[in-house]
């Protein structure tokens, strides 16, 4: 018990000095970097170490009689996981999101410091001492309360109504709901029942299953199998497919979606929002493919009225591509992701 | 013997006469179901040569054109008649508090149903006595609610029938033999209800108890029939079934209720019930607790608050699923549905759900844990709360992180892109569900320890019981983040279907280590009692909470329930042309949904005040006058 | 049976049948939806 307190401390000692590195700049955040593919686990793993270390360290301190009270532990493991976020985290979360999980890391210290009375009357404690303002230092604490406080509060509703120069904050749909149908070249696709043409099995049938298997193996860049390289000569069918739709989208798309498909080409960032990133799970993995084949042919000007503020500068690309092309580009960047298109069945 | 014998023949033949009779309106209108089609449908045979067919919208069946189509309507006083104010709000106002109230008397006899029923069969003969005496003040307030419930029935339908005129007589139309029946069965509802409450006392033994126990099933069969037959007009206006393109009413009546919705929101709606119940109750003894003046009533209505919350809680724990499956069969009946709730104009309302669970779950385990603090012997657990903290806070960040985060343009360029790498990942689904799983793993977890918390088990196998419950329970985790990690690697539809194993997962824990854990403890050493009344006021104060969330929860859903239709009355039947075929705007929503827990709060504690002027005599008067105490016709949707 | 109680011994056989129980658990509840819990594997 004793070695794993040690440990524990340990740990919480050297996430302190990192952290503290962090916060001041001494060190940059991804000296312990967030590994590609790892990340939603790791951040999980490394809290998890954190109130792991948190718990050595205090109960090293109070086997060392240098107990820390209840108070300071629970500010300061809320303060703690504030700085974490806002520091170690990169890139930067937006402040929304630390705010809610801000609230939900007060709620549930909260929760922790007063699971039960005894705890409870610690954490009081010293709350009661600077209200009573028994002691010198307790009164002076009290009185500048009184003072701050006020100050404080007006500085916050100032700094709220203040106008301010930057563009207002927009809340996008970013998926609106398909329609039913839609025209493009003259032909009228059903979405919820059209398939790719060229998501073909060496019969020529439509098969998911196929094409799953001669993907990009995701986040990783290996080809899945050794002969499912498209730009092999040899290879036929949804391999030629999936080069054909390789060049079109690198002769048409790559200058904004970014030649590793992740919404990091040449003009990204001369647009707002910036083009969709196809490796991001949020993106082309949860969607299905007529859904992208109807946003790549109708483009931003396409949107339908749920896709206000239609802030989307997505060509629309029927002008300029076939049907055919259409369907080939869709096929490889699934391909080139390693994601699979959303189906039914 | 022989008079005594009579008389209990008697009794139990007139008991079966008065059921037989409040029963007799449904099945005599059953056949008249048969029989309505086919008169109309001979009517139209008669007048023209020709009988139209239709195909249902939804089975795609061919039936005989029996009713008009869906109305055009137009904007204008014919159609949409007004006051000056929009005339949706109104509705929408009328028809949540009915809702609110609806949902609380149905919950409460269930309530009773189990409680009368552990009163009769605990060997306690004390404990026997409470829980029936609990179960006896319970309907004693439903009853003053179930007449609220029904005044506002009317006025629902009042408020349909005078602002939304083409809808309702189009809706009234198609669903006449239901709406008969329903206005029927609510005879059947109150004369059992009247019979049970007032029966009480006259009923408390032997076989005359078990006829009791009877009644209230039956009860409590009525009013779920009652519940169903509501949520099939609901079903209808989602995903409307039974009738052509054009909206013509095409003769089977059971095609427009076996709506592709109806089923999932049966379910939803019965557990949803239960858990909002079980907050109200439970909220009403924590006040009835911090107002208390003896000791003794503080241990009564602290024993009551947490009997009224673990009955809402067990039904809590399945609620997320069943949501879920509601919402698989939304996106199956009609996919742009789903995207519109959960991708789309909807998504945001879906965040301020999630935050609402954590909130209900995070509450029921801080009440746990104050309750495990009126135990002796339950401080060995103590230590270990923090971690369980650390569980739930997890899981609830998780649970709550948007896809599409809300930022300023400068937050936006640093973050590179519209999502974060890192918790864009936890925006999707199959991150919400590991999180959500280990939320309610965690609960599950804080049951047994209460459960536990004041013995020493004393069985040969104790030690290996307790490793085993440690291991189980590591496990379950392990599976259901496991499960979750898989599921990013996987494609969409096999991905959808991780669900059913983890919530497999929660569900194995709760029913085999509450299982477990009451094998392990028969015999076992006590270490002290459990003290009733010494409960924390913050524990009744968490109660209050879960009651508020689960009550701002509902209107909340209901909401969105309602805005899926967009501009639909019917959905792709029959448009709404009025002025407000819009959606809301989030924070007005909000409002309003703040609006009506608030107003339901302030009733309900009417409700309760009215029910504590009885308090002191005999059970055997009438209750306070409430006007129309005879239950009208209650159109609800 | 009073070898259960062994700590080791009691951790080796809750973890055969945790794991058991649960993988069992995985593989019938997507099999009975139709889908393949070892997808993946497949591969």
């Amino acid at each position: 018990m004793k070695a794993l307190m040690s440990l524990g401390a340990l740990v919480g000692v050297l996430g302190l000095l990192l952290l503290g590195g962090m916060i001041f700049d001494v060190v940059p955040s991804n000296t312990v970097r967030l590994i590609e593919g790892y990340m939603p686990m790791q951040m999980l793993f490394e809290v998890g170490c954190y109130v792991l270390g948190f718990a050595g360290l205090s109960y090293m301190l109070n086997a060392m009689g240098m107990a820390l009270p209840r108070f300071w532990q629970g500010i300061g493991f809320w303060v703690f996981l504030m700085m974490y976020l806002k520091f170690r985290v990169y890139p930067p979360i937006p402040f929304s999101v630390r705010a809610m999980y801000g609230t939900v890391g007060l709620v549930t210290v909260f929760m922790w410091v007063s699971a039960n009375e005894e705890d409870w009357k610690k954490f009081k404690q010293p709350i009661l001492n600077v209200l009573d303002a028994q002691t010198g230092m307790n009164r002076l604490l009290r009185y500048m309360y009184l003072v701050l406080l006020p100050i404080l509060i007006g500085g916050f509703s100032f700094n709220a109504m203040m106008p301010k120069s930057e563009e207002p904050i927009e809340l996008r749909t970013v998926h609106p709901a398909p329609p039913a149908s839609t025209k493009v070249h003259g032909k009228t696709y059903t979405l919820q029942t059209s398939q790719s043409p060229y998501r073909v099995n060496p019969e020529g049938k439509y098969d998911q299953e196929y094409s799953n298997a001669n993907i990009v193996e995701q986040g990783m860049g290996r080809l899945m199998k050794p002969n499912a390289n498209p730009w092999d000569e040899k290879n036929q069918g949804y391999l030629k497919y999936v080069r054909e739709g390789g060049e079109i989208f690198f002769q048409n798309c790559h200058f904004c979606h970014g030649d590793n498909l992740n919404g990091r080409g040449l003009h990204a960032f001369a647009f707002n929002p910036i083009p969709a990133n196809f490796t991001d799970p949020g993106t082309i993995a949860q969607l299905q493919e007529t859904f992208i084949f109807w946003r790549v042919a109708k483009g931003g000007i396409g949107l339908p009225n749920e896709g206000f503020p239609w802030a989307s500068v997505m060509p629309p690309w029927e002008q300029h591509l076939t049907v055919d092309e259409i369907w080939k580009v869709i096929l490889f960047e699934y391909w080139h992701t390693g994601y699979y298109p959303r189906t039914w069945d | 013997m022989g008079r005594v014998i009579g008389k209990r023949l008697f009794s139990i033949m007139a008991l079966c006469a008065m059921v037989g009779l409040l029963l007799l309106p449904i099945v005599v209108a059953m056949p008249s179901l048969a029989i309505g089609e086919e008169a109309t449908a001979d009517g139209a045979k008669k007048e023209g040569d020709k009988v139209e067919k239709g195909r249902d919208v939804y089975y795609k069946t061919e039936g005989v054109v029996v009713g008009a189509p869906a109305p055009k309507t137009t904007d204008g006083p014919k159609d949409y008649p007004r006051y000056n104010f929009e005339s949706r709000v109104l509705l929408w106002f009328a028809n949540q508090q009915h809702l609110y109230y609806g949902s609380f008397v149905l919950a409460v006899p269930i309530f009773c149903m189990i409680i009368e029923f552990m009163g009769v069969v605990t060997k306690d003969k004390a404990l026997a006595k409470r829980y029936d005496q609990l179960a006896y003040d319970f309907i004693k307030i439903s009853l003053t609610a179930y007449s609220l419930t029904a005044v506002l029935g009317g006025i629902l339908i009042f408020t349909f029938l005078t602002l939304y005129p083409a809808f309702f007589s189009y809706l009234s139309s198609v669903f006449r033999p239901v709406m008969h029946i329903y206005a029927l069965m609510f005879v059947a509802e109150s004369g059992t209800l009247y019979i049970y409450y007032y029966g009480w006392d006259k009923m408390k033994e032997g076989f005359l108890k078990w006829i009791h126990l009877s009644m209230s099933v039956i009860l409590n069969i009525i009013g779920t029939l009652l519940m169903f037959l509501a949520n099939s007009w609901i079903g209808f206006m989602m995903s409307p079934a039974g009738v052509d393109e054009q909206g013509r009413y095409l003769g089977n009546i059971w095609h427009v209720i076996h709506t592709a919705l109806w089923n999932p929101l049966n379910l939803h709606r019965i557990l949803g019930n239960m858990a909002f119940g079980g907050g109200v109750v439970a909220a009403y003894a924590a006040y009835k607790f911090l107002a208390a003046k003896t000791d003794e009533d503080r241990a009564h209505y602290d024993w009551m608050g947490y009997i009224a919350m673990a009955l809402g809680v067990a039904f809590l724990i399945p609620l997320p699923f069943a949501g879920y499956w509601l919402m698989r069969e939304v996106y199956a009946y009609r996919q742009q549905m789903g995207i519109t709730l959960m991708g789309g104009l909807l998504a945001w309302l879906f965040i301020i759900q999630a935050t609402m669970i954590g909130i209900l779950f995070l509450s029921t385990n801080y009440y746990l844990w104050q309750a495990m603090g009126r135990m002796r012997g339950a401080e060995k657990y103590q230590r270990y709360i923090k971690y369980l903290v650390f569980l739930l806070a997890c899981g609830y960040m998780v649970f709550i992180t948007p896809h599409t985060m809300v930022m300023t343009p400068a937050e936006l360029k640093a973050m590179g892109g519209q999502q974060h790498p890192v918790l864009g990942n936890y925006g999707v689904m199959s991150a919400k569900n590991g999180g959500i799983n280990v939320i309610i793993t965690t609960t599950v977890l804080s049951f047994v320890w209460y459960m536990r918390g004041n013995k020493v088990s004393t069985v040969s196998w104790a030690k290996f019981g307790n490793i085993f419950m440690g291991v189980f329970f590591a496990c379950a985790y392990i599976n259901i983040i496991g499960l979750a990690i898989y599921g990013y690697y996987i494609p969409a539809n096999v991905r959808v279907g991780l669900s059913v194993p983890q919530v497999t997962t929660t569900l194995s824990c709760l029913f085999f280590m509450f299982a477990l854990n009451s094998m392990m403890m028969k015999g076992a050493k006590q270490m002290g009692p459990i003290e009733w009344g010494k409960i924390s006021a913050r524990s009744q104060y968490a109660l209050i909470m879960l009651a508020t969330a689960f009550t701002w929860m509902m209107g909340l859903m209901g909401y969105i329930r309602s805005s899926v239709r967009l501009f639909w009355h019917v959905n792709e039947i029959m448009r709404d042309n009025s002025p407000w075929a819009y959606t809301h705007t989030v924070g007005f929503a909000a409002n309003m949904i703040s609006a009506n827990v608030l107003f339901f709060w302030i009733s309900i504690l009417f409700v309760f005040w009215l029910g504590s002027l009885t308090a002191k005599k005999a059970p055997v008067e009438a209750k306070v006058a409430v006007p129309g105490s005879v239950p009208q016709p209650a159109g609800s949707h | 049976m009073a070898v259960l109680n062994n700590p080791v011994v009691a951790v080796i056989v809750s973890l055969i049948i945790s794991v058991g129980y649960f993988l069992t658990v995985d593989h019938f509840m997507m099999d009975m939806q139709g889908l393949d819990f070892w997808y993946l594997f497949r591969q």
